[in-house]
């Protein structure tokens, strides 16, 4: 009998391991380092499948199969983690197979998989519902694949919408994706698929209408220097049971009403407080959301993800913290009770190349939240989680605002800053023999370009602002005196003086670097040093762009170098830096126009050629020697 | 059954708000320090500590019972905002913790006891150990300035430990691995001011403990009663830290007591020894003994032997780690565990080498080391980090790290010299030191080929080789590098000579192969470098523009700015030396007006020599940054500022050529 049994044994492990062999060899043909070599992992297959019930309960099934291609790539995969609501959800059928290029099989045990509360929940009590589970693979070497499977089911219905999205691109290329969405027959699923034209099947199988959308080969991107709105720019799927902007208006415009509505003796106070110095509405305005955005601190989790259900305003001013939209219902609620009409609203880029609001009226696409208030009769658009001297209207230029107040149901886009963005400086500046510079001259921002909101409020302020824009405009020079000529969100103009000292630059040679105006969208940056990009570089906004700069020179000093003229267009932007003069005089003109925000990855090297080339030392340097 | 379904939670909801609202306390005071703690006496400070006491009783098992209240006054709504909530770690495979008591003073005189129903007991956030840490997280009602608000904990156990059989709900599983033992390292300053910060603790009498003081001084006293032996130390009226670039560990900053039970090191060192074997740590099965004669193939020597050995173990043990539940802490993952998983921490994957060398017939052993500060004499456990010491002749050893070794042609990474270990040996280990690392092992070596045309157009390569670490850090800037960024990086690089700089092509030799020296060749052309005119051309030396200048090889250079004073010393990734050299050729028939001059510096910390010179058409560049130390005292600082400053110039001043 014991014999018998250890037969059964021997012939099962016998059994499993041909299996194993059997299944090692599954993934023997799959592409790898060969095909993709500058892949650090590439995703042979992977398959999203979402199952909404008739009562509104989610089922996801979760599928992918990928291949190690690097060592950085074991790293890159090693630990994925998936977010869920442990009150609301159960992670379930969890597993992590990994197929060994020698043939073995590495089946991850229960301590690979570790539950833990998300870092930026961890000082946030409110939101303890939420875990992530950490999924560490074993046995991962190059040539490895790794099958990772998941259920994520709800246990009770807690959606008001079933919504979300998914990209079908990202720093992997994938071989084949398939993303299914069941809703129950009858259900309106509403979708757009951004920045490609995946159509979906649709069936009807017994009680549900099903949606496939497949793509293969998916390319892979550079995200490295890309910021959140560019990445937007890959082609993702949107979907929601949402019917309208009209309905999300009223169930999300509904919780929130009610949330601001929810003050409380304390909050009033704070804000009596906040406001005690403060003259004008402006001020009171600016004093209440400084308060909000430094010092509630900000819970960075999706708000989408939280269902769009705010706390109430007397409870986030309790915690001393909140995810956006509660910030947002805090500073509403403060600015009402120091007489402030407010309202927050959803928002999200709309650029037709980046993001389009589409079809989907899905709230998970509206992934920022701020809030309009009335001051002076004019709208005064605030960031929860910034001051108005960090982010103002310019910072939303090209959303689609959504207001979260019942009854104002549709989808809006946000005004402009101002007719026309401009910028200009104008410097005059003298040398003296002992090479010592004074000049004076003038910076004009309007529009978009509008620098009232961080130059406003004190002397201090516009003293920083100023001396920032004299760093950008003629690095090294001291600010001797400023006076503001005009100061409004619209335009700010302000008259300078300074001085300083042309740099020693060589035996005999003194400098003078003049750069492009403070502000300027053409300035390199950082993230303009690699020379291709697959995404859509996203500029602050479109804008008009002059600057002169004038100096005279005296007796006994020649100009060693002037820069000669630089013309540069047809890359989504056009400038022209000229230098004129000489001997006693020299003048620098800059003009440039950018027409567009959005940089599409074809004209991108055009694009940075022209900021490098107005960038470049050698287009900016004046110098200078005695004369013999 | 409507009006009952909606009645229930109703109920429901108001008992659980009665339970979760503060109670308030009438007829008592709040603590008398608090009035003294004022905006005015703490200008700049958010919030003041104003009371820090630790209570310590040890058992004769070396089980310690620890009880902590902290008392906190805020002067600022961000000081308020950073204590919303409060949160205390603890592992419960070995440790036990629970909030006793939290309680608010408000400004006004109020007190409000909160309820600890609302105490929050959750899973820690982890990133990259996952060894399931929890936390109980205290929500704090709403703080205003002027507010205080006071916590007290109880805790037993170890945060990491040893785990031993636990399954009778004794307190057997919070005893420490080293049975009858207590060690601690206190730090009596902290990022806000302190008020008064106290540590005491109680031991059996015939525990003698080993303690000392550094990095300032303490008050002390000690007491000896039926239940032990009391010690006590206090600090009062600490300023906030203030923090500078680089600056060393907290445990070399900061006031510090240091205790341990323990009576030596090689004690420790047996323990360590022996609770390894005891765990078979290092046992190796036919797999991996596969493996190692499969790595070990052909290789002649034992040092290439064993070479191979550990580039195999960091390559292909994946820093991540994953709990094996008892013995997890102190105890290394068995090699057979971690040759399936692919996966541990520094001491798993020291634990797989040690493996693999014992599988080899060498004699290795687990060593226990801190990587970012001193170990003082004290034998307190004061190690993050694991190593390997083979035993190469007797009491001669050779260390070893594959978790700082990936990649790399060191065996033991010059990032770690000088560096404090001792060695889990049966014989046992005193504390020992490895010897600092001399910069030159650790150069970086730039060689600049360029040609300049009339037009100021610049085109070239360069070359870059490195020694040891720096060698490292740059097959590292390759290999753990996303494949499809190692391009960008390096036009990044090249974008420190210009905006206008384009990478025309780059290559670099296999990052992974360590037995070959790693070489990057970047060629590169920058359109207009040169300021052209009127038949001169005026342009700073491309080599000096220091293309490898970035946060791993010149991560000195944050704190190599003149400061007026300079008040903790600076712990850098390692000793350096770079070695520019360029051959820049002119267009025919120019010739050199003018080149940078070099103002040499040679100081404690670092210094810099450079030249440039006209010959046979071209000017010929040499360069040498030499920071000489890892770990450079404060008053040296100004010769790192002056060694980095002096290379600037010399890099930011004009060459005019002509014909």
């Amino acid at each position: 009998m014991r014999r018998k049994a250890f037969n059964l044994i021997f012939a099962a492990a016998a059994g499993m391991a041909l299996m194993a062999f059997a299944q090692a060899s599954k993934y023997a043909g799959a592409p790898g380092a060969k095909e993709y070599p500058s892949s650090d992992a590439v995703i042979l297959s992977e398959t999203i499948e979402y199952t909404m019930e008739p009562d509104g309960r989610v089922t996801e099934n979760y599928f992918r199969a990928e291949k190690v291609l690097t060592y950085q790539g074991m790293d890159l995969i090693g630990d994925p983690k998936v977010a869920f609501n442990k009150e609301n959800q159960e992670l379930k059928d969890y597993s992590l197979t990994t197929y060994t290029p020698d043939g073995r099989i590495v089946e991850a045990k229960a301590n690979s998989f570790n539950e833990m509360t998300p870092f930026e929940l961890e000082k946030a009590p409110a939101y303890m519902a939420w875990r992530q589970m950490v999924m560490t693979k074993v046995g991962l070497d190059l040539g490895a694949v790794v099958e990772t499977r998941y259920v994520l089911s709800d246990k009770i219905p807690w959606r008001h919408f079933f919504e979300g999205e998914t990209y079908f691109a990202g720093p992997f290329p994938c071989v084949n994706r398939v993303v299914k969405i069941s809703v129950p027959k009858g259900t309106v699923l509403n979708y757009a698929f951004e920045n490609g034209h995946l159509k979906p099947e649709e069936n009807d199988s017994g009680a549900f209408t099903t949606y496939t959308w497949k793509m293969e080969g998916a390319r892979q991107y550079t995200l490295a220097r890309s910021t959140a709105a560019e990445i937007a720019a890959l082609p993702h799927l949107v979907f929601t049971t949402c019917k309208s902007w009209k309905e999300a208006n009223e169930y999300a415009g509904g919780l929130v009403d009610k949330a601001v509505g929810q003050s409380s003796r304390e909050l009033r106070k704070k804000a009596a407080e906040i406001t005690a110095k403060s003259s004008t509405a402006f001020e009171k305005a600016s004093a209440i959301e400084d308060y909000v955005a430094d010092d509630i601190p900000q819970v960075e989790w999706p708000v989408y993800l939280t269902g769009f259900v705010p706390r109430a305003a007397a409870e986030v001013f309790e915690s001393g913290y909140g995810t956006q939209l509660d910030k947002a219902v805090l500073l509403c609620a403060m600015l009402r009770e120091a007489g402030i009409a407010a309202a927050p609203a959803a928002c999200g880029l709309a650029i037709p190349g980046i993001e389009e609001a589409g079809d989907a009226p899905s709230l998970s696409r509206l992934d920022q939240i701020i809030v309009r208030a009335t001051v002076d009769g004019k709208a005064l658009w605030l960031d929860p989680c910034a001051r108005l001297s960090e982010k103002s209207q310019r910072n939303f230029q090209d959303c689609k605002v959504l207001p979260l107040t019942a009854g104002h149901g549709e989808l809006e886009a946000l005004a402009p800053a101002g007719d026309t963005s401009s910028l200009g400086s104008d410097l005059h500046v003298t040398l003296a023999k002992d090479f010592s510079y004074s000049g004076e001259g003038t910076f004009v921002f309007s529009g978009n370009y509008s620098t009232y909101y961080a130059a406003q409020g004190s002397g201090k302020a516009l003293k920083t602002a100023v001396e920032r824009w004299l760093a950008s405009a003629l690095p090294g020079s001291e600010l001797v005196s400023s006076s503001v000529n005009t100061m409004s969100p619209e335009k700010v103009s302000v008259k300078v003086t300074f001085k300083g000292e042309a740099k020693k630059a060589g035996k005999g040679l003194r400098s003078l670097e003049p750069g492009l105006p403070p502000g300027s969208l053409l300035a390199f940056a950082g993230r303009m040093s690699s020379q291709e990009r697959g995404l859509p570089l996203l500029l602050p906004f479109p804008g008009h762009e002059e600057a002169v700069f004038t100096l005279e020179i005296p007796g006994g000093l020649k100009p060693a170098y002037v820069p000669g003229p630089l013309k540069k267009g047809g890359a989504g932007a056009a400038a022209a830096l000229d230098w004129t003069g000489g001997g006693k005089e020299v003048r620098m003109r800059f003009v440039a126009d950018v027409p567009a925000r959005v940089v599409r990855p074809g004209g991108y090297p055009a694009f940075r050629s022209l900021c490098a080339a107005l960038s470049a030392e050698s287009s900016r340097t004046l110098l200078f020697k005695e004369t013999d | 059954m409507l009006r009952r379904k909606s009645g229930i939670p109703l109920a429901g909801a108001m008992a659980l708000a009665l339970a979760a609202a503060p109670l308030l306390a009438f007829g008592q005071k709040p603590p008398e320090a608090l009035s003294k703690v004022t905006a005015e006496a703490y200008p700049g400070a958010g919030a003041v500590i104003v009371n820090d006491e630790t209570n310590v009783d040890v058992e004769e098992s070396g089980l310690s019972h620890v009880t902590k209240t902290k008392l906190v006054k805020v002067l600022t709504d961000a000081g308020a905002a950073s204590y919303a909530s409060i949160r205390t770690d603890y592992d419960p495979a070995s440790s036990f913790a629970e909030v006793k008591s939290a309680t608010v003073y408000r400004a006004d005189g109020r007190i409000e006891h909160l309820p600890l129903s609302t105490v929050l007991d959750l899973p820690q956030p982890q990133d990259m150990i996952y060894w399931g840490p929890r936390m109980k997280l205290t929500p704090v009602p709403k703080l205003e300035p002027g507010d205080a608000v006071e916590i007290t904990t109880v805790s037993k156990g170890f945060v990491i430990a040893y785990l031993r059989d636990g399954g009778d709900g004794s307190d057997e599983r919070y005893i420490p691995p080293m049975r009858g033992h207590y060690y601690d390292v206190v730090l009596f300053q902290a990022d806000l001011p302190i008020v008064r910060k106290s540590y005491t603790i109680t031991l059996p009498k015939d525990k003698p403990i080993n303690a000392k003081v550094y990095h300032g001084e303490l008050g002390f006293s000690s007491s000896f009663s039926d239940k032990g032996l009391t010690y006590s130390w206090w600090k009062n009226d600490v300023p906030a830290i203030e923090r500078e670039p680089r600056m060393v560990d907290d445990g070399d900053a900061m006031p510090k007591l240091v205790l341990a039970t323990v009576p030596d090191w090689p004690a420790k060192s047996r323990w360590f020894y022996k609770v390894n074997e005891e765990a078979k740590a290092f046992e190796w099965n036919d797999a991996i003994k596969r493996k190692v004669a499969e790595l070990t193939a052909g290789l002649k020597t034992d040092d290439e032997k064993r070479a191979a050995l550990l580039d195999w173990v960091a390559k292909q043990i994946r820093y991540s780690g994953i709990s094996m539940g008892k013995g997890e802490g102190y105890t290394l993952h068995p090699g057979i565990m971690t040759f399936n998983d692919r996966c541990g921490v520094c001491k798993d994957i020291a634990g797989m080498l040690i493996t693999m060398f014992r599988a080899a017939g060498y004699t290795a052993y687990p060593a226990m080391t801190e990587a970012v500060a001193k170990v003082e004499e004290v034998p307190a456990d004061q190690f993050d980090h694991c190593v390997v010491a083979c035993e190469i002749k007797p009491n001669v050893y050779k260390l070893y790290d594959p978790t700082w070794c990936p990649f790399s042609s060191e065996i033991w990474s010059s990032a770690e010299k000088p560096q404090d270990y001792d060695i889990g040996s049966p014989r046992g280990e005193e504390l020992m030191q490895t010897p600092p690392a001399p910069p030159e092992d650790n150069f970086v070596k730039v060689v600049s080929k360029a040609a300049l045309s009339v037009s100021g157009d610049l085109e070239g390569t360069f070359t870059i080789t490195g020694g040891h670490y720096s060698e490292t850090n740059l097959r590292w800037s390759v290999v753990n590098n996303n494949a499809r960024n190692v391009g960008p990086m390096f036009e990044e690089w090249l974008s420190r000579l210009s905006p206008r700089a384009e990478l025309v092509s780059y290559k670099t030799t296999d990052a992974v192969d360590v037995k070959t020296p790693f070489v990057i060749t970047l060629a590169y052309r920058v359109p207009g470098y040169a300021m052209a005119s009127s038949g001169a051309l005026y342009f700073k030396l491309p080599v000096a523009q220091n293309i490898v200048s970035n946060r791993r090889l010149t991560d000195f250079a944050a704190a190599a700015t003149p400061v007026k004073k300079r008040n903790y010393g600076l712990f850098l990734r390692s000793s350096r030396q770079f070695i520019f050299e360029e051959t820049l050729s002119l267009p025919q028939g120019y010739k050199l007006g003018s080149v940078p001059k070099a103002t040499a510096k040679d100081g404690a910390a670092a210094s810099f020599d450079g030249s440039a010179a006209f010959k046979n058409g071209s000017v010929v560049t040499n360069e040498k940054l030499t920071v000489k130390k890892k770990i450079i005292p404060a008053d040296e600082q100004p010769s790192l500022a002056e060694a980095w400053e002096a290379m600037n110039a010399f890099g930011g001043e004009l060459c005019a050529a002509g014909k």
